[in-house]
């Protein structure tokens, strides 16, 4: 799972065209819109950099998915959103048990 | 040892300071938070010491102050969708805009709107559609792209051959200098005429963040368009489509939109994206005119179209009815397809899009499609091209893989090999993507084959000026 996972946030581009139907993001602060939220969970598989603002960016989207029409590379964003989830409630994020425990 | 704890002290006093005149929740130094504001989207990232989210104007000032007394770099921020470097931060603090975005005043009579930078180029027209009225400039990015980074970029747009660029849309600036005092200055006015001495106002336009920090503008605004006709056509070369484009230049007439898009755009979105379309290069045109005219006008691009040797023509009386019948469907998708075919080729890694900007006489654009396919058949390319033809203004797309080094070099010095030959047939090396860090080989390589190098020299000198201490977003464009 965390392979297909990578797969598909490898993807994003940083363009940014997501963001504006993102209801969350409100225009302040990038981890509360669908890039951020990419972008977050390729730092996490990729860089192991997973913080407070992470878990954040994770629990505060909708899930509503508004954003995945408007992605050039077709991305599921919400999907993945859902799916890192997952993996950070089995443990299969490292960190993920830890900031967890302390964030929520 | 001691030094990089002398910096790491530095830092956080900055921040501290930093907090006391924006709020706590206004300075985040979160490791997350600092990756998503060094990132951009041309491949490449640079390191954020912490990011800063004023409110006003006078924290605005108060933010450059502290900075300019620890001598720490400013890097301000719109919504990080440029395309050439601009926006990286590198080792300082990054002023995100994103808190300032309020339309503060739409007037109709005097024909301006004061906008902070934050707001978005969408979002401000959805506010002037009530009133009849548009914000022009357009750039593919508009649903997130801000009053204040379309000023630094200079950004253009689909409706660029009509109404031009950002330079031609600001009447005045607010902006903060970074000097000791954060000085405010107003410069410009908010009527559609005024000389004052030398223009600052288009010095800053265009100047990528690296002069001041915009604060305000007063932007000029235009009636919308009554109606829109398209024709979408398609056409077996370069030249034949050029012929069309004469055809309509000689005859007055005055497109709001004037695409071209390649054969392999054309070809590649039928084939992967599944768009049902035309074969050949598609040139797209939208002229504006009375409804009641909407026929006759669309009539005349069709006749226009077909003697200029199109193998196939479609039109639509209306946007809405170009955009159910899917004429603007392959310009749509231009950007995605790329994005497509990259993450197809390159499944294990990830994949960069680059897009170029270049801008040439009209006259010369078969000429530039040429030259840059075949460059890009000598480096090993398959190049996407596609542009604002009504401006001469073309966007050429290869996808390469990030973590390949050679790939990376070989685009590179593909990119550098297209802006010389387009140099040589009257070009410039960028028409509304700004220079940033990508391009500044090319505007040195411009000046130089203008024997115009003094040109480099003037700026560096209007740099000091502003920015005495090059705290304010240094090494970017010179």
């Amino acid at each position: 799972m965390m392979e297909t996972i990578f797969r598909e946030v490898a993807r994003c581009s940083f363009c940014g065209f997501c963001e504006h139907s993102c209801p969350t993001l409100k225009r302040s602060i990038r981890h509360y819109g669908p890039r951020g939220r990419v972008q977050t969970i390729l730092f996490a598989l990729k860089y192991d950099i997973l913080t407070e603002k992470s878990i954040e960016a994770i629990y505060t989207c909708l899930v509503c998915n508004a954003c995945s029409i408007h992605c050039p590379g077709k991305i599921r964003i919400a999907s993945v959103v859902r799916e890192f989830r997952k993996a950070l409630r089995d443990g299969k994020i490292k960190k993920g048990d830890k900031i967890l425990e302390e964030v929520m | 040892m001691e030094i990089m704890e002398k910096i790491r002290g530095e830092i956080v006093d900055t921040v501290k300071a930093l907090k006391k005149v924006v709020g706590e929740e206004n300075v985040l130094t979160d490791e997350l938070i600092l990756y998503l504001y060094s990132k951009n989207p041309i491949g490449s990232s640079g390191k954020a010491l912490c990011v800063v989210f004023p409110e006003n104007t006078g924290q605005v000032s108060e933010v450059v102050k502290i900075c300019y007394e620890k001598r720490v770099r400013i890097y301000p921020q719109g919504s990080t969708t440029e395309l050439s470097g601009a926006s990286t931060p590198h080792e300082g603090v990054v002023v995100s805009f994103s808190k300032m975005n309020n339309i503060e005043e739409i007037n109709v009579v005097d024909g301006y709107v004061t906008a902070q930078p934050g707001v978005r180029l969408s979002e401000l027209n959805s506010a002037l559609k009530k009133y009849g009225y548009m914000f022009p400039v357009d750039p593919a990015s508009t649903n997130v792209a801000t009053v204040g980074g379309a000023i630094n970029t200079g950004a253009g747009g689909l409706k660029g051959a009509r109404y031009g660029s950002m330079r031609d849309w600001v009447l005045g600036l607010e902006v903060v200098l970074p000097d000791k005092n954060g000085t405010v200055l107003n410069i410009g006015n908010k009527t559609l005429k005024c000389r004052q001495g030398y223009d600052l106002v288009r010095l800053i336009v265009g100047s990528e963040g690296t002069l001041a920090l915009v604060t305000k503008a007063f932007l000029k605004i235009t009636p919308q368009p009554e109606n829109i006709v398209f024709s979408a056509s398609f056409f077996k070369s370069p030249e034949d489509a050029m012929k069309a484009i004469i055809e309509i230049k000689s005859r007055g007439m005055n497109p709001i939109i004037m695409e071209f898009i390649d054969e392999d755009v054309v070809r590649m979105g039928r084939e992967v994206m599944g768009i049902e379309t035309g074969d050949g290069h598609m040139l797209l045109v939208g002229l504006d005119c009375p409804a009641e005219l909407a026929e006759k006008y669309a009539g005349l691009l069709v006749d226009i179209m077909r003697n200029s040797g199109a193998t196939d023509v479609d039109h639509a009386l209306s946007e809405r009815d170009a955009e159910e019948r899917g004429l603007i469907a392959i310009r749509r998708a231009f950007y995605p397809l790329a994005i497509s075919l990259g993450t197809q080729e390159f499944k294990d890694s990830t994949s960069l899009v680059m897009i170029e900007d270049l801008v040439v006489p009209v006259s010369r654009l078969p000429e530039a499609v040429r030259i840059i396919k075949d460059t890009g058949k000598k480096y090993g390319f398959t190049v996407l091209t596609g542009g604002h033809v009504g401006d001469g203004n073309l966007h050429p797309m290869i996808w390469t893989d990030v973590e390949d080094r050679e790939m990376m070099e070989r685009a590179e010095r593909f990119y550098l090999e297209i802006m010389e030959k387009i140099l040589e047939i009257g070009g410039s090396i960028s028409a509304e993507h700004g220079i940033g860090e990508m391009k500044k080989k090319g505007l040195e390589m411009e000046f130089r084959m203008r024997k115009s190098e003094k040109a480099l020299e003037i700026m560096r000198q209007i740099k000091r000026v502003f920015d005495p201490e090059n705290i304010l977003n240094p090494g970017k464009v010179i």
